[in-house]
């Protein structure tokens, strides 16, 4: 442990003796001058596992915690002794959390951490054209010193110059996540990349969990029909058809031509017994010939129609 | 009417639904989504992928259940980013000691050189 830290020191050094200094860039005067998460968990990495180690920080403070070995089995790749920004993401989604992809400025990474979300990101410590991966959480700055803080490999409480920390972070893509639970959004939250994460978590979660995560979307864009869908799918999910109507239904008024939502709503009332008014529903409003949903919008029209003559009296 | 509904109705029957439903029925928030920037039967396509990423993954050292529990939590652009060139990714582990190999190497090459006189015995 003790070699592993001396060792980053020596690039460090070896960095700054490259002659790579100075960014010229400071923290941003719009944030406090200092900020820290100092109750973040500290994950010493073993050998390899920066990405296990990292992740375990990020669920922790995301109030999820899963033995360690379960988060290496999920994301650790023996064959490259390393881990996949891809599976981190995908990992959290499987331990019940939402992984985030936020904008890559520092602005954006400090203002995630202000509000209380560790910042995950992914850094080059070496050349653009030898790299050498590293990841690590950002859980503060200080503008004194112009210092990023981060929980990074064995060092609890690492405090980069802000000039280093972004040619680091910029020879990686400026990649960064924060990893949140159901319900809770980025602060930096942008509303394509919100949408983006929560459908993928919709892949994977059951109702209980997405529900939160879509009435927090409802809440943020009341006048975005995806969400009021996604909410809707939940309240299915869990078991709550009339609910689900009545959010595909609002999703409706902000967009008459959103089918997924009108289908959506159509076998909700085909389910309930409620089929005449489904049919109803579905020809309130033309579907073009070649839309891509044609062909369920036929199978669902045929059934309503079936179940509505049989019940509805002559 | 009619007939464009039997229509549609053959139609249904003769294409097998392109769809991947996140339950019984209903159309998912992704399907949504991708139908919204065209992208459905990529998508539709990305989870064909799953397969194929667990196969590599396992190539890499995981045991196939295991690479098949993993691949099923990718999403559709997360499958589509690494498929077939997982080893050209960035997989993080210890980034610090290529950088230290890389050091030693400079130091080697400055000491051989003659520009620096670190290793010299005393």
């Amino acid at each position: 442990m003790f070699a592993a830290g001396r060792a980053c020191a020596v690039a460090m050094a070896a960095l700054w003796l490259a002659g790579c200094s100075s960014f010229g860039e400071r923290i941003p005067e719009t944030l406090p001058p200092a900020v820290e998460l100092d109750e973040t968990a500290f994950y010493p990495q073993l050998k390899h596992h920066c990405g296990p180690a990292a992740l375990a920080t990020v669920l922790d403070a995301a109030g999820s915690t899963p033995e360690y070995e379960r988060i290496v089995d999920q994301v650790y790749i023996p064959g490259l002794e390393g881990s996949l920004q891809v599976e981190l993401m995908a990992a959290a989604r499987g331990f019940d959390r939402i992984p985030f992809r936020i904008p890559g400025d520092l602005a954006s990474v400090l203002t995630e951490v202000q509000a209380g979300h560790p910042v995950l990101i992914l850094q080059n410590l070496g050349a653009r054209s030898l790299p050498a991966w590293h990841y690590a959480v950002v859980i503060g700055h200080d503008r004194d010193s112009n210092r990023i803080l981060m929980r990074s490999g064995t060092e609890e409480r690492l405090a980069v110059p802000v000039g280093r920390w972004l040619r680091q972070w910029d020879r990686a893509g400026r990649w960064a996540i924060v990893v949140l639970e159901p319900g809770r959004l980025p602060a930096t939250a942008q509303r394509s990349s919100v949408l983006r994460a929560l459908a993928d978590f919709d892949d994977q979660a059951d109702g209980k969990s997405r529900l939160p995560a879509w009435q927090a979307a409802v809440q943020q864009w009341p006048d975005e029909p995806l969400a009021w869908m996604g909410r809707g799918n939940a309240h299915h999910a869990l078991g709550l058809p009339e609910s689900a109507a009545d959010d595909f239904e609002q999703a409706l008024a902000i967009r008459p031509d959103h089918w997924p939502a009108r289908l959506n709503l159509a076998q909700v009332l085909l389910d309930t017994g409620q089929s005449c008014r489904g049919r109803t529903v579905l020809s309130a409003q033309p579907m073009d010939f070649d839309h891509p949903l044609v062909d369920i919008h036929a199978q669902l029209m045929l059934k309503l129609d079936q179940n509505c003559r049989a019940t509805a009296p002559l | 009417m009619i007939t464009k509904f039997l229509c549609n109705a053959v139609l249904a029957l003769s294409l097998v639904s392109i769809i991947v439903p996140a339950q019984a029925g209903l159309i998912s928030t992704g399907d949504a989504l991708a139908l919204e920037d065209g992208s459905l039967d990529s998508r539709v396509e990305a989870f064909l992928l799953r397969d194929d990423v667990a196969a590599e993954l396992a190539e890499l050292g995981i045991s196939h259940e295991m690479a098949m529990a993993r691949v099923s939590r990718m999403s559709a652009a997360e499958l589509e980013q690494i498929a077939g060139r997982i080893d050209e990714m960035p997989a993080a582990g210890d980034g610090v000691l290529v950088v230290l190999g890389v050091v030693f190497l400079v130091l080697i090459v400055l000491e051989l050189v003659g520009v620096i006189d670190i290793f010299k015995k005393r």
